[in-house]
């Protein structure tokens, strides 16, 4: 028992302050909002590093005049905003971020070619810039957005340790399969309602209700198989599919920083859904394929199958209770 | 039939291409590059693949504890590289450990459980320096958890397809793989064009 508490204190202490906020997005963002044909109000908000804004650049197209203000901290990041103006317009003119390829962070780039037709393009230390197209093509969109759809569940620890969660919870793969259906389909609703402007609610009561769904799980993970919910045990799907509703809302938040093209919401909304699910797919597939692999190298660990789960869900329970709190007092 | 498919596939993830498989999603933060690291780079993935030969041709008594001490050094190798600014883990040198670890593998010797633990702790470290080194704490943690991961679960995977490969196709098929991590040790640290 003492080494399990020395063990959560080790994980909380490592983890906490920053996978509070790790979920966010935080790469560097370039958005260049159309005020008319020639003109664009661009914001550049460059990641802190050190207590400075991250060395890299917003170029625009070499048509384009601006003059970029100094950098103001808002507390997490550096924003400058100013206007370009650009008299033969964005079309086939090359945006490039300077200096990114020397950083390990991304930089989404949101732009307007007319007014309200918003185009997302992400950019890495591998690809710096991009020459902006006419018109974004479907491919373009559903490459992009199943891109940023993968991305955020990687990136996205408390959605993974959710999932987790359930892989250790359900048995029998059958069920565990239902489970995360019903986890995907309720997700996919909530995301397409809350995109689509259908359904919306604020952000830190969402984050704080997903951190809530993990704690109930890992309360469900500590108790003995046999002290278990039992509707819970008997029908995992029902559960997931709850909290796959709420989990939804959450990647919705994400998409809503993101921005969807007006013309082609609908295949960015699959696209995004598409790469999320990709995500899940690949980690628990990982997972299975750790265990498959650990179980073979140390099979007595199948003899202390129960105390594991068990001390999983206690550390599990404890990092949730921490992000219930940390999200409660952004209230 | 199964085997061919697992050999096809083994071959996709020895193909140059995989040098960028890391940037497939692009930049997904420290954790994730720690992560990927030894698909990505080279001289890491073949010290990896080495002791990871090694171990499977070793009893599974002797793997057991030498995986742990892995996972341990792996755990610190980034942390050394950032206290002590070792240097990089170069081509021919890791080449040259892959020869070693390979010619052991062939050999199929039954070494000392001490030994092997201790082979192990040290690839890991190799491995764990061979990382970009991060300045900022956030990124160091998440780069150093994601690297200790990746060369647990590199070695892992590596050992565990390597030792049921094995139990079907007999012994032999680890000493197959030992003369591939050899060939490919020769090439990395005596080619012209290895990175000195």
């Amino acid at each position: 028992m003492r080494q399990l508490v020395i063990t959560l204190i080790a994980l909380l202490g490592i983890l906490a302050p920053q996978t509070g906020v790790s979920h966010a997005l935080d790469p560097g963002y370039l958005e260049l909002v159309s005020v008319d044909e020639s003109r664009w109000r661009v914001t550049w908000r460059v990641p802190d590093v050190n207590g400075r804004p991250m060395p890299i650049e917003a170029l625009l197209p070499e048509t384009c005049t601006h003059e970029p203000p100094p950098f103001t901290f808002d507390g997490r990041a550096w924003t400058a905003r100013w206007i370009a103006v650009c008299p033969d317009g964005l079309a086939g003119g090359d945006i490039v971020i300077g200096g990114l390829e020397t950083t390990r962070t991304d930089t989404l780039v949101r732009y307007e070619l007319t007014p309200g037709k918003v185009q997302v393009e992400r950019l890495t230390a591998a690809t710096i810039g991009f020459t902006i197209p006419p018109e974004a093509g479907p491919l373009d969109i559903l490459q992009s957005y199943v891109g940023l759809g993968i991305t955020h569940i990687l990136e996205g620890i408390d959605h993974l340790i959710f999932v987790f969660a359930l892989v250790l919870l359900v048995r029998g793969r059958a069920r565990l399969l239902w489970a995360i259906t019903a986890f995907t389909v309720a997700h996919s609703i909530t995301l397409a309602a809350a995109a689509l402007g259908t359904l919306n609610l604020p952000p830190p009561p969402v984050e704080a209700v997903i951190a809530l769904s993990i704690v109930f799980l890992a309360y469900e993970l500590a108790l003995p198989p046999e002290r278990r919910d039992p509707f819970a045990e008997r029908f995992p799907w029902v559960v997931s599919f709850s909290f796959g509703l709420i989990h939804g809302l959450g990647f919705a938040g994400a998409l809503r920083e993101i921005g969807l093209p007006q013309d082609d919401i609908p295949l960015a909304l699959f696209a995004f859904n598409a790469g999320v699910e990709i995500g899940q797919i690949l980690f628990i597939a990982v997972v299975w394929a750790v265990g498959a692999a650990l179980y073979r190298l140390y099979p007595m660990l199948a003899q202390h199958g129960r105390a594991l789960t068990r001390g999983a869900g206690y550390a599990i329970g404890s990092l949730a209770a921490f992000w219930v709190i940390d999200r409660v007092l952004v209230f | 039939m199964r085997l061919r498919y697992l050999a096809g596939a083994f071959a996709f993830f020895l193909q140059p291409g995989t040098a960028q498989s890391h940037e497939a999603f692009g930049d997904l933060g420290p954790f994730y590059q720690g992560l990927l690291h030894p698909l990505a780079d080279p001289a890491q993935g073949l010290v990896l693949a080495g002791i990871a030969v090694l171990l499977a041709r070793q009893p599974v008594q002797v793997v057991r504890p030498a995986f742990l001490v892995l996972l341990l050094c792996a755990c610190f190798g980034p942390l050394i590289h950032l206290a002590v600014s070792t240097p990089s883990l170069d081509s021919r040198s890791a080449g040259l450990v892959a020869v070693i670890l390979g010619g052991v593998a062939i050999f199929g010797i039954a070494l000392p459980a001490g030994l092997v633990a201790i082979m192990a702790g040290a690839i890991a470290l190799l491995a764990g320096i061979a990382g970009d080194v991060l300045t900022d704490v956030r990124s160091l943690l998440l780069s150093t958890g994601g690297t200790a991961v990746g060369i647990a679960i590199f070695v892992l995977f590596l050992w565990a397809a390597l030792d049921i490969i094995q139990s079907r196709l007999g012994r032999l098929a680890g000493a197959v793989a030992g003369s591939w991590v050899v060939a490919i040790g020769v090439m990395a640290a005596a080619l012209p064009g290895a990175p000195a």
